[in-house]
């Protein structure tokens, strides 16, 4: 038996080679055949075997023995002149027809070859010359297809018109993000789910739509800070237009700072981080702005119930294009009228982005950002009080108080940049940007007190200031190397000069009896530690797909130096990516990340007055080690769905010792620190479809996060749960289209709650000063808080005008009025029945020394009604 | 429905129903020695008057006591304080082995601490600062104390002072007073002898006060170290001479009861304490100092604006900290005075 295999295998292999013939040898019957001569050059490869031509005419002849060969022939006369096939590169941007916005991620492709777009809506495509039949494709709009003759370098630019039927694009090549992309953990928020998820009050919010991802935590309900597998706030690197933006919340985190209606484009990385990112540990926010519209003034006003928002674009001239977005709470305008007529509190906020893009010629455009945006709070008062009084004799006197007070408070962020794109040929991108970024915040609190005590004349005076800031001037350039369809070289290098003051505070109380100076005291002053560093980076990555397999590797290369301390780190990236079946992706990653700042909080919940401070030659970088994997599946159309898992390693992180000094500010905050390890491992899941009426995505993340400080002074040295180590995250999110008129969209957020220390026994120790009482929290966040979940609805009702659309949006924030845990604190009950000041309670329901929990809900149901006119 | 809420939780208390709480900070300059205990519960401290407490130096059991006292309240409450006092005798030397053990009919805990090791007796030198004013009972005195560090290791300290004022009444010869039922024998006789803890100040001392935050003698500077605890992470084997101040009259002014008749004697002493501790009590000591700053001890405490208080614990079976500190004491004589017929005292002494 095995004889007889083994015979009727070598005679399909010698029926098979039959068929074949070497180059050379179907070219000497082709010359034999049809009396025409090859002409070529001698290095002209003409190796291997091919099929045995068997056409009827010499052309086709011609065509069978060069097919899939990168040989090119032309019959001349008696002559077949060969010649290898010539790659020829077409490049160009990829703009919306309608406002001419350019791009980023739109699919050109050419049979199997293809690419995206860059961030700045940039393609290059090299395939080989001759004829081609060109797709370009983006989500949202009407693909367009072209044939082109292809000779030499060539530059096209696309526009596409949007079609809001167009849920999906086909795109071949590389992706950015998603199932295409060679990296795990990297999505993309579409703006219209930015616009569209039903948000608290209506307001359309950047950063809390990346909250509806796997992956990404939440602090308290309604804020908009991130914890992305298992990392702090501050881990997260924002960029505005590739500028790193240092505050990204107002209000305390109820909003961002991105105004969704300036932007375009927003890309989370949660692992598989590309070599040109670097800076932080836990993720990458790359917001990309709108350009400006190129076809006619175009923008919109929005009213809503907190804010008024106003958005204007178009062209200046043949080739520039601006951009202006302005955003203000309600209160802004108040206090423009109230203050001068005495309104003594108030609260507001504003953003403005400006943008302008000037085309200096096919190959080079500039772009000039600037961002700012401001928190301002204030509450002055003055009182002014009189009494009469009876002395130890009885006789009267009269008592005049005049009392005044003022507080202010003012944070936010300034960015401005100028950047410069090139294309040097067809293959070779650039990008050189100039930057400026600052965060800013300062407090001041002042209190007077005139006193005149039957004609005794005192005065005491308090002052108590406190500021912070930090800048980042940046020098940067980034180039884009695509010598083929199938290879991307990325590299590039940036300096950064920090300054950080993190610490300006003084104190001083004066007081003065009949006009002498009785007191003159400074407790404490500090002009601010001033503290400079230097960053410099260097990077290289190229993408590069082999088959079925994609890889990316490439190194991140940083040079940090601070308080006399130079501290370089290396950094490898490695991802892969291997598309088994049409339908299986499987997926790799390793990243090593550092990060060279810190957000010092002074609570649990962001506050304005959180520092920046920079390491120091006691505080070293901060680093990250993350492995992760995934599993995708594409197919069912209009279906995706993944599973990822991750293993992240921290080294050096942050954590406060017990008992740090509230309004301690950032002075000598390396004490109140300590230098610890992290661990975070989990898996996320992602249910997406992406077609039809109905669109949304189902996730659900299982997760755990710990630190442990091996010098003992956080929690006797042992692991303990991270504070935002939330078990168990479910996502769904849903959008529906009614109509061109009407469409819904729909959230269901729950989340296992986060973890704060409570204490288990009443207990006692013993001071400097003698015995106390003490409650006994046997260890850092041993309590999980309850679980949050809400829900929360939105319809829009849209009506085309003569210009523009107005659209009505109406929604309800936690329809079911979920009792959400926002605020938590604990108590020991001091107390039996029922307290005067707060009567809501009675303390007879709980012993006496009962340690209690108060769960404070702040955001209950919350409807929502805003007008938007476009035009 | 719009508005905001609380609602109070009752978290399911976790860890044994009942157990031991130890508290004790022991001297190696003492020999007698007080352990605090209590039985520590979820939702009460309570009187813990049937436990035995027993020491053991070097593994040898020196002391046993199963008496106690209710402990001392705490400053400024009026509630009666729910830990009980257990004292006993027992020489303690620096580099000893200390084992305390607890036990009641249920329960039992023991803790183990080793004595640090002893430290160089630091060296004291004074100066007068007279005072602006020209008045003498303002004049401040200056000490330096020159610490030197213990090498090989890590060391964390504590520099604490107290005053000694002692008072010798001499009675003529031969003059009776059988109203008080003494004759003059022209002796000395001892009518005051206190030693009290002394809080100086060390603003001016960059090594214990960094900042030099305060620039008013008239405030009491809590932000600064009050209880002038260091470490030698800055010295590193090495020696440092630290600075404290304090008003030469809180010291020496003393005004006792006197007979014409009579001669006075005053001396006066300050008691350089340096003290060196373990991690753990140096921990639970600044993080205790630190507390009064962030208001965690409130009745509003919420963890919001502040890191929770897990404080150190070395009691095995139970709750609590035992600690050991080896003293090197500096004993610098002030001066003395005579005087005739008052027991008066103030600066200048002669």
């Amino acid at each position: 038996m095995k004889r007889v295999i083994m015979t009727a295998v070598l005679l399909l292999v010698g029926a098979a080679l039959w068929a074949q013939t070497t180059l050379k040898s179907g070219m000497a019957a082709l010359e034999k055949k049809y009396g025409v001569r090859f002409v070529y050059e001698a290095s002209l490869p003409l190796n291997g075997r091919v099929e045995t031509p068997d056409g009827t005419t010499l052309e086709e002849c011609l065509e069978q023995l060069f097919a899939g060969s990168e040989i090119r022939y032309e019959i001349k006369g008696k002559y077949v002149v060969l010649r290898k096939v010539r790659k020829v590169t077409i490049s160009g941007h990829v703009m919306d027809a309608s406002s001419g916005e350019t791009l980023i991620g739109a699919g050109v492709f050419s049979g199997n070859i293809g690419t995206v777009t860059n961030s700045y809506g940039f393609y290059s495509l090299t395939v080989p010359e001759g004829d081609i039949d060109l797709t370009v494709s983006y989500i949202g709009f009407s693909q367009k297809q072209l044939r082109l003759r292809m000779e030499k370098d060539r530059t096209q630019d696309f526009s596409l018109v949007p079609d809001a039927r167009i849920r999906a694009a086909e795109v071949t090549g590389w992706k950015e993000t998603g199932i295409g992309a060679t990296g795990l953990g990297a999505l993309e928020i579409p703006q219209s789910v930015i616009k569209r998820a039903p948000m608290i009050l209506g307001e359309a919010d950047v950063l809390k739509s990346l909250q509806l991802l796997p992956g990404v935590q939440t602090g308290s309900s309604g804020s908009s800070g991130m914890y992305v597998r298992g990392g702090g706030p501050d881990e997260n690197l924002l960029l505005l237009d590739g500028i790193p933006v240092y505050n990204g919340e107002h209000l305390l985190g109820l909003f961002s700072v991105f105004a969704p209606d300036a932007v375009k484009k927003v890309t989370l990385y949660k692992s598989s981080f590309p070599a040109r990112y670097g800076g932080r540990t836990s993720s990458i926010v790359d917001v990309r702005m709108n350009d400006g519209n190129t076809e006619g003034i175009h923008g919109s006003f929005t009213i809503g119930l907190l804010t008024e928002k106003a958005h204007v674009e178009g062209p200046i001239g043949k080739k520039s294009t601006f951009s202006l977005t302005g955003r203000v709470l309600h209160t802004g305008l108040v206090e423009l009228i109230g203050r001068p007529l005495g309104l003594s509190a108030n609260y507001f906020f504003y953003d403005v982005h400006a943008k302008v893009s000037h085309r200096l010629g096919d190959r080079d455009r500039l772009f000039v950002d600037f961002y700012r945006g401001t928190d301002s709070f204030r509450n002055d008062s003055h009182e002014y009080r009189y009494g009469r009084y009876y002395d130890t004799n009885y006789a009267p006197y009269e008592k005049y108080i005049d009392e005044m007070s003022q507080f202010r408070i003012r944070w936010g962020n300034t960015v401005a940049g100028l950047r410069w794109n090139h294309v040097f040929g067809g293959q070779l991108f650039s990008n050189t940007t100039l930057s400026w970024s600052s965060y800013k915040s300062n407090l001041k609190a002042v209190g007077e007190e005139n006193v005149d005590d039957d004609g005794f004349h005192t005065l005491s005076q308090s002052d108590f200031q406190f500021f912070a800031t930090i800048g980042d001037a940046t020098l940067r350039t980034d180039f884009e190397y695509t010598p083929s369809p199938d290879q991307t070289v990325r590299f590039g290098a940036g300096v950064t000069r920090h300054v950080f003051i993190p610490d300006g505070m003084s104190l001083s109380f004066r007081d003065e009896e009949e006009g002498k100076v009785v007191r003159d005291t400074l407790m404490h002053r500090s002009d601010g530690t001033y503290m400079p560093g230097w960053e410099a980076s260097v990077y290289v990555e190229d993408e590069i797909t082999l088959g079925s397999l994609s890889l990316n590797p490439g190194v991140h290369f940083d040079l940090f130096a601070a308080s006399g301390k130079t501290y370089p780190s290396f950094q490898p990236r490695l991802s892969a990516r291997w598309a088994v079946t049409d339908s299986w992706t499987l997926k790799a990653g390793y990243s090593r990340m550092a990060q060279y700042v810190h957000r010092l909080p002074f609570a649990r919940v962001s506050l304005p007055v959180d520092t920046w401070v920079p390491v120091t030659d006691k505080i070293p970088p901060q680093e990250s080690d993350q492995w992760s994997t995934g599993v995708y599946y594409t197919g069912v159309p209009g279906w995706s769905m993944s599973m990822e898992l991750y293993y992240k390693d921290l080294r050096n992180v942050l954590e406060f010792r017990n008992n740090r000094l509230v309004f301690s500010g950032a002075d000598q905050w390396e004490q109140t620190v300590a230098t610890g390890v992290g661990r975070a491992y989990g898996a996320e899941w992602l249910v997406e479809k992406t077609t039809g009426s109905l669109t949304g995505w189902l996730s659900y993340t299982l997760s755990k996060s710990e630190r442990r400080v091996p010098d003992g002074t956080v929690n006797n040295g042992e692991w303990f749960p991270y504070v935002n180590d939330r078990r168990h995250k479910i996502s769904f999110y849903a959008d529906y289209v009614l109509s061109e008129r009407i469409d819904f969209s729909a959230t269901w957020q729950f989340a296992t709650g986060d973890r704060m220390s409570v204490p288990t026994h009443h207990s006692f120790t013993i001071g400097e000063d003698g015995l106390h009482d003490q409650l006994y929290i046997p260890s850092r966040n041993n309590w999980t808080v309850p679980s949050t979940h809400r829900l929360d609805v939105s319809v829009n009702f849209r009506k085309k005008l003569a210009r523009g659309e107005r659209v009505w949006n109406v929604g309800i924030y936690n329809l079911y009025a979920a009792r959400n845990p926002d605020f938590m604190s604990y108590g020991e009950n001091r107390y039996l029945g029922v307290r005067d000041d707060e009567p809501q309670y009675d303390y007879n329901q709980i012993p006496e020394g009962k340690i209690y929990v108060l769960k404070s809900s702040v955001f209950s149901v919350l409807p929502s009604v805003s007008y938007t006119r476009t035009f | 429905m719009l508005a905001s809420c609380e609602t109070l939780l009752l978290p399911d208390p976790t860890g044994p129903e009942r157990q031991i709480a130890l508290q004790a900070r022991l001297m190696t300059t003492d020999t007698l020695h007080t352990v605090y205990a209590a039985y520590s519960e979820h939702d009460s401290l309570e009187q813990a008057e049937d436990l035995t407490i027993a020491c053991y130096v070097n593994g040898e059991c020196v002391a046993v006591t199963s008496e106690s006292v209710v402990g001392e309240t705490e400053k400024y409450s009026d509630k009666k304080a729910q830990w009980r006092a257990y004292t006993f005798r027992a020489d303690i030397h620096p580099g000893d082995s200390v084992r305390i053990e607890a036990t009641s009919p249920t329960e039992r805990a023991t803790a183990s601490v080793k004595a640090p090791d002893a430290v160089p007796v630091p060296e004291v030198s004074m100066d007068v600062i007279p005072s602006e004013d020209g008045e003498s009972y303002l004049d401040r005195l200056r000490f330096r104390i020159h610490v030197e560090d213990q090498p090989g290791k890590r060391n964390w300290y504590r520099l604490s002072t107290s005053m000694r004022r002692v008072v010798n009444e001499r009675h003529p010869a031969g003059v009776v007073y059988p109203y008080y039922g003494w004759t003059g024998d022209d002796s000395w006789h001892c009518v005051y002898d206190r030693t009290e803890d002394i809080s100086m100040s060390n603003a001016t001392d960059v090594f214990l006060n960094p900042d030099g935050r305060t620039v008013d003698k008239w405030t009491k500077d809590y932000l600064a170290n009050e209880y002038n605890f260091f470490t030698d992470e800055l010295i590193e084997d090495g020696a440092v001479d630290l600075t404290l101040e304090t008003l030469a009259d809180s010291i020496c002014h003393l005004l006792l009861s006197s007979y014409s008749v009579c001669t006075y004697h005053g001396s006066f002493y300050v008691y350089f304490d340096l003290q060196n501790l373990s991690r753990e009590d140096y921990l639970n000591s600044r993080m205790q100092e630190m507390k009064y700053l962030s208001l965690t001890d409130v009745e509003f405490v919420d963890g919001l604006f502040s890191e929770d208080l897990v404080l150190p614990d070395n009691v095995k079976g139970g709750i609590g900290l035992i600690t050991v500190r080896s003293v090197s004491r500096v004993v610098f004589m002030l001066g003395e005075k005579y005087n005739e017929g008052q027991a008066d005292f103030g600066w200048p002494l002669d």
